[in-house]
């Protein structure tokens, strides 16, 4: 039996949340066999609690958030062994909603520790904006990195992207009443390394090395290229006004952006322009002095935050090459296609279905007791002596059939 | 505004101050703010010259710091009961995106990192209210007053005439209400539907805010530009569908249309109420509507839709009666579509041949005063009036 601790993750985005979380979701029976909890009914079970602790509305996903940190606080207040918390946007919170976060987990008299995912930001900034536009915007990436770099943060693109990615400040907020012993810090390795490599490093950070996980799991949330990106940004500018949230997720973001583009691996990467390359390192440079000095526990190397010396060639997705862009475009028609011919089927089945149940009610209605019954029924509520006793019968049968 | 409000604090001993007060005087000048603005002090940051013993680098938020001294603004008193407000306003989170915790310029806590210092006078009107409203959807839900109890509706009367209302939300609810009140309840004898007609640029506005109040948050520019764009109407505002439904069920001769600013001594007397009855007509202004649709934000995630609609009807549209105001106007750009659109209905319904009280063309609109939207000053004001009036409550 593990010891009674909590282990909170709370980013980066983009830094293998999604594989983690799956793991820890598919292995999840295991992992409470040998003590160890993470309570979720879905690989990402976390993202509803988080938005509830930072009254963070998401496109209407929300109104499902009701009470849910309160509920996964008291599944970990409950458990005697380690459980685990882990969502990426939980490095935003601010040091009110930590408070609420940490006390209601058990702090001080539960050992809590905080996780910290990290990757550099000359790959963090690229695909922060992809990010974006994923989720509706329409900003262009020139537009996106002035924000970025202006240094009053002041649009919410600016708010949002440092809130989740300066790294020092995250561990500031999160490990403000914590001892640096409990704060760990997790890198993500440079481009090359090997793929199992990051896995190692989550499971030396969570104390999970000596457990046999199935660590085959499908859950990415892969990136896009360059023409794919730009395809998406043209989409959103086209169809925002038109296309419901809750059609626009499934159909944009899942069938287009994730299932369809994301397999497009030959497109040019998404990357810094030179300009921006040096200004990125500069900063990198800073965090890592800083970090270096605050006495975290660092799983990996902070020298993989420190940009690659050769970068991703910069190809403009604000002026794309056309016939790449149609080429993806092109793709994007032909799964458009198939999932609307597939929509077709269902809704003709449906319509079967509907006409079959039709025919069977009107039988049903066409039966000589069935009739009788109503004409029982019509001239018993006509009459208050048999209003009562339909009452008396309704109530005796113990549900309501009256009309609504 | 009391002028010891406006002094600047100097406390402690010799010159007020422990020896490291002279190390780091920012952060004790920053203590002393937050005690002025405790005992309902207004002098902005940029102007405070006082000085206390530091209590540790965690200051309250700049953005907490400004909404408490607004709030004083507003009506700030050196009590206990304000201090435990202004308490509250500093422990508050701003809830959805916006600005993280922002520390005061000219206060250095040990980071280098995380947003710029501010001058808290210098912060956007929307942070102020975003936190504002964070605080007042947490009260909302704290008086909760739970359950309604569910009134058991009168037996119909047969001799009182039966009647329903339809058309613009807002002046249904208001029409019913008044004759309800006034003892005029629906009957069962010769059923009559009602149609409420206004100019349609108020019944937009009507139903907007009818929306807002039945815990929907668009703004109105976006919502009026949707229906614009797809040049459709809300169903309860499609009135020649509407009546024609009705004529369906009880023949043309049943449907009226109340086509005027005032139905409600119109309806009066085509029901048969003989009492009087007031004809004032109340809605929310502009600047507390936007008060409901950002605590909407917030209560979606705190309660659940029918807790969500409770807590709007019981709670926060009480504490928010007396912010009364005009209609919202239609942007000149939309202005154009809203008339061919009413001209389109006056027609259809003239067509049809209902009875009319009132004129028809009262539902054009003419053309209207050209009003700005509300500023964010102003909806911060009801935001901050209606707190203070939530600590009289529990006072």
């Amino acid at each position: 039996m593990s010891p009674k601790r909590v282990i909170l993750h709370v980013g980066t985005p983009k830094t293998g949340t999604s594989y983690l979380q799956d793991v820890l979701f598919s292995n999840r029976d295991h992992l409470a066999g040998q003590g160890v909890l993470y309570p979720a009914d879905r690989f990402d079970g976390h993202f509803l609690a988080a938005l509830d602790l930072m009254r963070l509305p998401w496109g209407g996903l929300e109104t499902q958030a009701v009470g849910a940190w309160d509920r996964l606080a008291a599944q970990v207040r409950e458990w005697p062994g380690t459980a685990i918390i882990s969502h990426e946007i939980l490095a935003t919170a601010d040091r009110t909603q930590i408070r609420r976060a940490l006390e209601t987990l058990g702090h001080p008299d539960t050992e809590i520790h905080v996780v910290l995912s990290v990757r550099d930001l000359v790959r963090q900034i690229p695909a922060e904006w992809q990010e974006n536009v994923k989720h509706r915007r329409t900003i262009s990436y020139r537009r996106f990195l002035a924000q970025v770099q202006d240094p009053d943060r002041a649009g919410r693109i600016a708010t949002w992207f440092w809130g989740v990615q300066e790294i020092p400040d995250i561990l500031n907020r999160w490990g403000a009443e914590l001892d640096p012993s409990r704060v760990h810090v997790v890198t993500v390795p440079k481009p090359g390394a090997p793929k199992t490599l990051l896995w190692e490093r989550f499971a030396e950070a969570f104390d999970l090395g000596g457990l046999d996980l199935d660590l085959h799991v499908e859950r990415a949330n892969p990136s896009l290229g360059v023409p794919e990106t730009a395809l998406i940004r043209r989409i959103n500018k086209t169809s925002n006004a038109d296309v419901e949230p809750s059609a626009y997720r499934p159909l944009v973001r899942e069938l287009l952006a994730h299932q369809t583009l994301s397999r497009r691996a030959e497109s040019p990467r998404l990357a810094l322009p030179p300009d921006v390359w040096a200004w990125a390192d500069e900063l990198s440079h800073a965090w890592v002095d800083e970090l270096r000095a605050r006495r975290y526990d660092v799983v990996g190397d902070l020298d993989d935050l420190i940009p690659d010396r050769n970068p991703v060639e910069f190809s403009d997705p604000d002026r794309p090459r056309h016939r790449e862009v149609n080429a993806a475009a092109l793709d994007a028609i032909h799964a458009l296609l198939l999932e609307g011919a597939r929509m077709r089927q269902v809704e003709a089945d449906l319509r079967d279905e509907l006409r079959d149940t039709q025919i069977a009610l009107e039988r049903a209605y066409l039966r000589p007791t069935y009739r009788a019954r109503e004409k029982i029924v019509r001239s018993a509520e006509d009459k208050g002596w048999g209003r009562r006793m339909l009452g008396l019968y309704r109530r005796v049968r113990g549900r309501s059939s009256r009309p609504a | 505004m009391p002028a010891s409000r406006r002094a600047p604090s100097r406390c402690g001993s010799g010159d007020g101050l422990s020896s490291d007060a002279h190390r780091e005087p920012g952060l004790h000048r920053a203590w002393a703010w937050v005690d002025h603005l405790r005992a309902g002090g207004t002098t902005p940051w940029s102007d405070f010259t006082g000085s206390v013993d530091s209590r540790g680098s965690l200051l309250p938020g700049a953005i907490q710091l400004e909404v408490a001294r607004r709030l004083n603004l507003v009506g700030g008193v050196d009590s206990a009961e304000h201090a435990a407000l202004v308490d509250r306003v500093f422990e508050t989170s701003g809830p959805g995106r916006g600005q993280p915790d922002l520390e005061l310029v000219g206060v250095h806590t040990g980071s280098r990192f995380g947003p710029r210092p501010v001058d808290p006078a210098e912060l956007p009107g929307d942070e102020l209210i975003r936190m504002a409203v964070g605080l007042l959807a947490d009260l909302v839900v704290a008086h909760d007053p739970g359950e309604p109890v569910v009134e058991k509706p009168r037996a119909a009367l047969p001799w009182r005439r039966a009647y329903s209302l339809y058309g613009d939300p807002l002046a249904v609810s208001q029409v019913r209400t008044t004759l309800v009140r006034a003892g005029a309840a629906p009957g069962r004898r010769s059923p009559v539907a009602v149609i409420l007609a206004d100019d349609l640029a108020g019944m937009l506005a009507d139903v907007w805010s009818w929306r807002v109040q039945h815990a929907v948050n668009p703004s109105w520019r976006w919502w009026l530009a949707g229906w614009a764009r797809n040049d459709r109407l809300p169903r309860v505002l499609d009135l020649p569908s509407v009546a024609a439904n009705q004529a369906a069920r009880l023949g043309a001769d049943r449907v009226h249309i109340v086509a005027a600013a005032h139905h409600v001594p119109l309806v009066a007397g085509l029901v048969g109420c003989r009492r009087p009855v007031d004809a004032t007509r109340v809605g929310l202004s502009p600047e507390a509507l936007d008060v409901v649709r950002h605590v909407n934000v917030v209560l979606r995630v705190l309660a659940d839709p029918d807790r969500h609609q409770h807590l709007l009807r019981d709670v926060l549209l009480p504490w928010l009666a007396d912010e009364t105001g005009r209609r919202r106007v239609v942007p000149p750009r939309h202005l154009e579509w809203v008339r061919h659109r009413a001209m389109r209905m006056r027609d259809e319904l003239r067509v049809a041949g209902y009875p009319v009280l009132g004129d028809l063309d009262a539902l054009v609109p003419t053309d209207q005063p050209r009003a700005a939207g509300p500023t964010d000053d102003g909806v911060l004001d009801v935001a901050l009036r209606t707190l203070l009036k939530v600590k009289e409550i529990d006072t």
